[in-house]
């Protein structure tokens, strides 16, 4: 049975809100835990659950839909759409180093070990390999 | 008169003792470690709290007594405002005694929500309105029928004096207060977060009591045009009926969701809480959020329609009280 999927925002990172909310939802739909017609809670039910502005919500939402994953609907929500994966643009994967290299950077700066660091990227590997 | 000044302030203060009792997330409206409230310091607020509300209860019953042998016939609402004032107090002060002495609990600081499937949705607003949109039609056709024969700005009247004249006036003014629950339903789905147990319990018990209000006006109005002339025995007996079906319904729906789980956006939010008891929050969308208390829902006095609702409730307060003098 597929986990429910949740998503997770932390009020006191420096990343803004809205940017939590669409990394948050668009690793569930990467993962497959949300699929292909679920319904996604309305911009309000969100907003109040998380306790953020709504045009917080529906800014998140909004990205969410330029970038093909929902279809905005008034007042009926958000409906994860079936989106064909587009394919990279050039120099995908340099930016992705790159974005990577700083995460970790700034991890390891804020005191993490480098063998967690490891250790996590080695999770991830494993289960993107199981899913490929 | 006797039997309410009496019974009331000993029930909330039977209830004010229990909500100490079923609330396992919050110790006095802060988060603790389960040691802490388990623990000797723990026990001696709770015993601390008990003898301060208990002794509001005594407070309440001796003023309501000095007032009832004055003849006063507001010598209820005075015991019961003692109570609830002896509540705030001993709250507040078991609140501020936890702030002091309790280990503060690690929190994460992150908030987590179900996405979908949801996890349930609140009734929807057609559930909240078919009630009161009954009750209108209903008010609607009465007036009709009591102006037959008068102008229209005397329709409420003509339809009390009727109502009134065939006995049934308690019954109808009840019915309608009751339907009224129907309004701050409609307000709490649109201002609260409702996708909790306890917030889909809180809003379809409105719906009974709203749909319980709107049988008892219908009831009234009813007996009326039929020329039918209700004893008190009988308004009683068909008020009391339809009020202990609601109120088993309500019961049975409380009872079944008892797990009190508050929503994540509250878990973490100590600060906010003004004495455990006041919600004060800029940032939060959310009007009503749930108490930290035990059960219910309180204002979130950061956002500012919670000033004049408030207001309005004081208000109605003061007008009973004026009214009843």
């Amino acid at each position: 049975m597929r986990a429910p999927p949740t998503l997770r925002i932390d009020p006191s990172s420096t990343l803004p809100i809205y940017r939590q909310i669409v990394d948050g939802i668009r690793s569930q739909l990467v993962e497959g835990r949300l699929a292909p017609g679920d319904a996604l809670p309305t911009v309000r039910d969100l907003a109040l659950d998380l306790g953020v502005h709504f045009n917080t919500v529906a800014e998140a939402y909004r990205l969410l839909s330029a970038e093909g994953w929902l279809d905005l609907k008034r007042k009926r929500g958000a409906v994860v759409t079936e989106r064909q994966t587009p394919l990279a643009p050039p120099k995908a994967r340099e930016r992705f180093a790159e974005r990577l290299r700083q995460l970790i950077a700034q991890v390891r700066s804020e005191g993490l070990a480098a063998r967690d660091v490891v250790e996590e990227m080695e999770t991830l590997g494993r289960k993107l390999k199981n899913e490929a | 008169m006797l039997i309410t000044m009496i019974a009331v302030p000993l029930l909330l203060a039977a209830y004010y003792s229990w909500t100490s009792k079923i609330n396992h997330f919050f110790f006095f409206g802060r988060s603790v470690p389960a040691e802490f409230a388990a623990g000797p310091e723990g026990k001696r607020i709770v015993s601390h709290y008990w003898l301060e509300i208990w002794l509001g209860c005594v407070l309440a019953l001796g003023a309501g007594s000095v007032l009832y042998a004055q003849h006063r016939f507001t010598a209820w609402f005075w015991a019961v405002l003692i109570e609830v004032m002896a509540f705030i107090f001993a709250f507040g002060e078991a609140n501020r005694a936890t702030t002091r002495v309790a280990p503060a609990l690690p929190t994460t600081g992150a908030i987590e929500v179900r996405l979908a499937p949801a996890c349930g949705n609140p009734p929807s607003m057609i559930a909240l309105l078919a009630p009161l949109a009954t009750g209108g039609i209903v008010m609607l056709i009465a007036l009709a029928r009591a102006v037959e024969g008068s102008s229209l700005t005397r329709a409420p009247q003509a339809l009390d004096a009727l109502v009134a004249a065939h006995g049934g006036e308690s019954m109808f003014s009840f019915g309608m207060g009751l339907a009224l629950a129907g309004l701050a339903a409609v307000l709490i789905r649109n201002t609260a977060r409702t996708r909790t147990p306890l917030g889909h319990n809180a809003l379809w018990n409105s719906v009974v009591a709203t749909w319980a209000g709107v049988a008892i006006m219908t009831l009234a109005i009813a007996s009326a045009f039929a020329g039918r002339m209700m004893s008190r025995v009988e308004s009683k007996t068909a008020t009391w009926t339809v009020v202990l079906f609601a109120l088993a319904v309500v019961l049975f729906r409380t009872v079944m969701n008892r797990r009190y789980i508050p929503p994540a956006a509250e878990m973490q939010a100590d600060d906010s809480w003004r004495w455990g008891l006041f919600y004060v929050n800029r940032n939060d969308p959310a009007l009503f959020v749930q108490c930290r208390c035990g059960a219910g829902y309180t204002l979130n006095y950061g956002r500012a329609l919670a000033w004049p609702i408030s207001a309005m409730f004081v208000g109605f307060l003061v007008v009973i009280l004026v009214t009843l003098r």
